[in-house]
């Protein structure tokens, strides 16, 4: 998954400017062609599916706001990337989590997963079992928020130092240490974890 | 020298990114190649990356483009369709924290419809209405000194269907302690096994089922099916006739989860057992209460079928000896059996004993050490000594007495900085729910469910809160310390 940002890709661009143009069309494209990528993003920085998916849906609401003002010096996805992130991490700040009842689905029940491309990983590295997967999970939501986003930008997404680096607004330096000792702090948490299974 | 091997440490991560120049990725090669230590730390962050690079991606559950479509773009535009929220405690909380996050984003208050089936629509207006009528019930609650019957209460304040008169309770609730007292019920219906499976369906699978979404993916999850109601219903028969101890065993007790495809009639063995010993009425209520909130959701089928059997069956409330215990099976994930655990205590205070009674079904427990409250965490094999659970109970306290804005800063500053080697154990696998949490389901509502299905396995656990002043085995409680009781 490599999402250099040396070029933006020209059909974001030329849907963004459609929909600048007043194509009513262009943006829902947008939202069809990132709605999941952005989604998983969130989720996997809030670990709540019902939020994810409010949160996703303001993200959209807040890049169609801003799209008078977007210009191309960054990809569409980075500028996504970036309101998505902040949001997120605002929502999480800024709002206590209340014990609530989920209609549609338990909050801890996975939101729908995309088939899983098994032949791309070495068969000592899969998640072979859904505890794994559960684990990781919860490794993963325990770690502190500055460290979690750039593991999920870094590991998940896919996107390099410099494009973290934009969506996260601090410098390449911060950006690899944070995942370093995201990474690191993961390993310690697994590894307490199976101490004690 | 240490100074450069803790930058070649810092350089791991970056080194396994392909994000070094050339020169520094040289360096940290060539330091691989001599450093078995390093090269195994290297390793290491390389299957974590990995194993996160294989975490299944997940899909968006609504398709917000069609919401979108036909969206101008126009700063000064507003929109005409609702948003609509996908979770709520009520319509009115969850219309006031909307108002609030646009609020706080300095947005004027932009609309869009998304799609919703008639039938979750109904499942929605039929929750919070289930809702409004528990905080009735627990409003009332807690202006009283004396115990209740929670369950009882319970089932008349919750309505099967929207229209559904609610009943007055047909008894006096009987008062704790008195010997011979027995509970009465109006009479249950007569119900044939199939209309009992009918039942146990759930609102949301069937909800699940109808919605666009399977359509979509072509589910070849199977309707109820008449025969399949039947051998659901029988089942549930054969397993309420049962002796108490093995109905406890069951899955079928209430707070279990419901398999209707499960063709072995054995029934799971109880994995954990938790036992409250609330010292007098007010722990006792508060207790009850709390685990009311563990138990029951208003859309749990479970509910439904045992209202419809009369519930006491399915309470395991008995009525012979000690008509107030209280015991259910519930399936609680692992990761949160911790705070399951420190929730109870919360209502009665070192009077909660946690205990590994074995897993597998027909065969000879394995009992590890039986522990007081003190260990709290799943797996952690020595009690927390008290003074460590003191340290826990401050955190609590600080973290729910804390400004709103800086709760989660207080749970990081916990997390980040274990106060023991056992507690920094205990809190790497229950921080999820402790520190940032626990001050938030202290604060929730007092009739909010509690759902402790968390991420990863369950098991089933017995919790039994026992009639208040009931002696144990266990030894005696200390008292816990003035400036550290969360109460």
């Amino acid at each position: 998954m490599d999402r250099s940002r040396s070029q933006p890709d020209p059909d974001d661009l030329e849907l963004v400017q459609r929909a600048q143009q007043g194509d009513p069309n262009a943006f829902g494209l947008l939202v069809q062609r990132y709605q999941d990528r952005v989604y998983n993003t969130i989720y996997r920085m809030c670990h709540h599916s019902a939020d994810a998916l409010d949160l996703t849906q303001t993200t959209f609401m807040r890049a169609l706001e801003a799209l008078p003002r977007f210009e191309a010096r960054a990809g569409v996805f980075t500028w996504l990337y970036r309101i998505a992130v902040n949001l997120t991490i605002s929502h999480r700040r800024s709002q206590m989590r209340k014990a609530t009842l989920s209609i549609d689905d338990h909050d801890d029940e996975a939101p729908r997963r995309e088939p899983q491309d098994r032949s791309a990983v070495g068969p000592g590295e899969a998640l072979e079992t859904r505890e794994d997967v559960g684990r990781l999970e919860t490794a993963l939501a325990m770690l502190d928020e500055e460290f979690r986003s750039a593991v999920v930008l870094k590991d998940i997404e896919g996107l390099d130092y410099a494009t973290i680096s934009d969506v996260l607004g601090v410098p390449v330096g911060t950006v690899k240490s944070r995942i370093h000792r995201g990474r690191s702090t993961l390993r310690e948490i697994l590894i307490g974890m199976e101490k004690t299974a | 020298m240490n100074a450069d091997r803790e930058q070649l440490r810092e350089a791991l991560s970056s080194y396994l990114d392909g994000e070094l120049d050339t020169a520094a990725a040289d360096r940290v090669r060539a330091a691989l190649q001599s450093d078995a230590t390093l090269r195994e730390e290297f390793d290491a962050l390389r299957s974590v990356s990995q194993q996160l690079q294989t975490l299944p991606r997940h899909t968006c559950p609504q398709d917000l483009s069609t919401a979108f479509a036909n969206q101008q773009v126009d700063s000064h535009a507003t929109a005409s369709p609702q948003v609509l929220r996908l979770h709520h405690v009520s319509r009115w909380v969850a219309a006031a924290a909307v108002m609030a996050l646009c609020t706080f984003a300095g947005w004027e208050l932009k609309t869009l419809t998304l799609q919703r089936t008639a039938s979750q629509q109904a499942q929605i207006e039929r929750t919070v209405d289930g809702l409004e009528g528990i905080d009735d019930v627990f409003a009332k609650r807690e202006t009283t000194t004396a115990p209740q019957i929670f369950n009882k209460d319970i089932a008349h304040a919750l309505p099967a269907t929207p229209t559904e008169k609610r009943a007055a309770p047909s008894a006096t609730p009987p008062v704790p302690g008195t010997a011979g007292t027995t509970i009465t019920r109006s009479p249950a219906p007569q119900l044939e096994n199939q209309q009992v499976g009918e039942l146990l369906h759930t609102d949301s699978d069937v909800a699940r089922r109808a919605s666009p979404q399977a359509r979509a993916r072509g589910t070849t999850a199977p309707q109820p099916s008449a025969a399949a109601d039947q051998v659901l219903g029988e089942k549930l028969d054969r397993v309420a006739g049962a002796p108490p101890t093995e109905f406890r065993k069951s899955r079928f007790a209430v707070g279990g989860r419901m398999d209707e495809t499960a063709q072995e009639a054995e029934p799971d063995a109880v994995r954990y057992q938790i036992t409250v010993a609330p010292q007098d009425a007010e722990q006792f209520s508060r207790s009850t209460a709390m685990l009311g909130r563990v138990m029951h959701t208003p859309t749990d089928a479970t509910w439904k079928a045992a209202r419809a059997f009369g519930y006491e069956k399915y309470t395991g409330i008995t009525t012979a000896g000690s008509p107030t215990t209280q015991e259910v099976v519930v399936e609680v994930a692992t990761t949160q059996l911790g705070a399951l655990v420190a929730l109870l205590d919360h209502h009665a205070p070192r009077q909660v004993q946690l205990r590994d009674v074995g897993a597998a079904r027909g065969q000879e427990r394995q009992e590890a050490e039986s522990t007081q409250l003190g260990s709290y965490g799943f797996g952690v094999k020595s009690p927390l000594p008290a003074a460590e659970l003191d340290v826990v109970r401050n955190k609590m306290t600080e973290a729910k007495q804390a400004p709103a804005t800086d709760r989660l800063s207080a749970g990081a500053v916990w997390r980040s900085r274990p106060l023991t080697p056992a507690f920094g154990q205990f809190a790497a696998q229950q921080q999820a729910f402790l520190g940032l949490y626990i001050d938030e389901l202290l604060e929730a509502p007092f009739s909010t469910p509690l759902n402790f299905r968390g991420s990863g396995p369950t098991v089933p656990v017995l919790i039994t809160i026992l009639p208040p002043g009931t002696p144990t085995s266990a030894p005696a409680a200390t008292q816990p310390t003035s400036a550290s009781s969360p109460n």
